[in-house]
């Protein structure tokens, strides 16, 4: 209904003109544009995987490492140990938040944590073997390893985890820092 | 019969006014708002960082000692300094990281921030007033109704066992008397934390407390 009287004043029989017809239409195929405007902004999201630093990565020298003969997800702390003491080419990924491998972690060790590796794992060299681990010692590790392999790597999940690689004496950076149960995730 | 036209200062005006009611009329969007969620940021935060130890609604214990966020008690006790300071400086030692940049974690303070805004969605209940006053007592008698009520699931020392360590630094630092009386008195409904309301005196509690704070190191 047509309350203001200026507008009243339009009646069913008032002709309106082809100018003014064309006033209408334009605002009419204008309004969706200004009724856009008006739809809120979204809110910021966290997730900037655009923002995301992945590590880089020095390969070491040396004969590649052989974690092929080993089933499964899993390799042994053994083995590891085995290939490190031969002088095997491989990467340790520490799986961990950055606050903790900050903290301290395997000797040699990149930081990949989990909430980064469906970015970040495409990013790495896909030729090498790469052993992730965290404290868990298979939940956080293992969300990377997968992450590698399906972006065409190879990777295994250090099996018994950060804090068994830790506690039995095998190379940490730095050396001294980690006492007790402060092992982190 | 009138010819409108735009001809002329009324028509020009008329003509105007139905521009702006075809803008009005057609734009349904402006007529329909749609309101940003506030915490669209944080639920990303906490599918990213948090789920994956304290599960995907807060339930807890996906990961052992991740301890149950979205539980009503809680939250109801919690101060926003208590679960900021856990989120940022975390329990270094133990599954929780510190997650605040200036600990080398992802999380700027205004993200913390947003985490605790979550946290805050979850709680159904009242905040507690919580009794903050003056620890009576001592730790005497306080030892055996540890060793009896509480070591089997928080270990001998605080460490920790199937629930969540007390005797972490950290923790103890921010944790408040009333926080601890009030855990303690009226537990955690739908986890293993009973409530100790019936069974201990107010005295029993603070000597209880008096024994979780010696864990605390230089104490």
């Amino acid at each position: 209904m047509l309350t203001h009287p200026s507008l009243r004043r339009l009646s069913f029989h008032t002709r309106i003109s082809r100018r003014m017809w064309r006033h209408i239409a334009m605002a009419a195929m204008l309004s969706p544009l200004l009724a856009c405007s008006s739809e809120p902004t979204a809110p910021p999201t966290n997730a900037d995987d655009a923002g995301t630093t992945c590590p880089g990565v020095s390969l070491p020298g040396g004969e590649d490492a052989d974690f092929s003969s080993v089933s499964g997800l899993f390799v042994p702390m053994s083995k590891v140990r085995a290939e490190l003491d031969k002088g095997a080419r491989f990467v340790f990924v520490d799986a961990r938040p950055s606050g903790d491998f900050a903290m301290h972690h395997i000797l040699g060790a990149i930081s990949l944590p989990f909430f980064d590796a469906s970015v970040c794992a495409a990013s790495l060299p896909l030729d090498v073997w790469y052993i992730t681990y965290c404290g868990c010692p298979h939940a956080e590790s293992s969300i990377v390893a997968k992450a590698i392999i399906a972006a065409g790597g190879k990777a295994k999940v250090l099996d018994e985890g950060y804090i068994a690689w830790k506690e039995a004496g095998h190379p940490i950076y730095p050396a001294a820092s980690v006492t007790g149960t402060d092992a982190g995730s | 019969m009138h010819t409108l036209t735009a001809n002329g200062p009324r028509a020009r005006w008329m003509s105007a006014g139905l521009c702006v009611m075809s803008v009005w009329i057609l734009g349904g969007c402006a007529s329909e708002p749609v309101t940003p969620d506030p915490l669209e940021a944080a639920r990303t935060d906490y599918a990213r960082y948090c789920g994956l130890c304290h599960g995907d609604d807060g339930a807890g214990y996906i990961a052992p000692r991740a301890n149950a966020l979205s539980n009503d008690l809680f939250l109801a006790a919690a101060s926003d300094d208590f679960l900021r300071v856990g989120i940022r400086d975390g329990r270094p030692g133990t599954k929780m990281s510190a997650w605040g940049v200036a600990k080398g974690g992802p999380l700027r303070a205004d993200q913390v921030d947003g985490l605790v805004a979550l946290m805050r969605s979850w709680q159904k209940r009242t905040t507690l007033t919580l009794d903050e006053s003056k620890l009576t007592g001592n730790a005497a008698g306080g030892e055996t109704i540890y060793a009896e009520n509480c070591a089997s699931c928080h270990g001998p020392a605080g460490e920790g066992g199937s629930a969540l360590s007390l005797n972490h630094p950290v923790f103890l630092a921010s944790v408040s008397d009333g926080f601890l009386r009030a855990s303690i008195l009226q537990g955690r409904p739908g986890t293993p934390m009973p409530a100790y309301a019936e069974t201990l005196s107010a005295s029993e509690v603070d000597s209880l407390i008096h024994v979780i704070r010696s864990f605390s190191p230089g104490k």
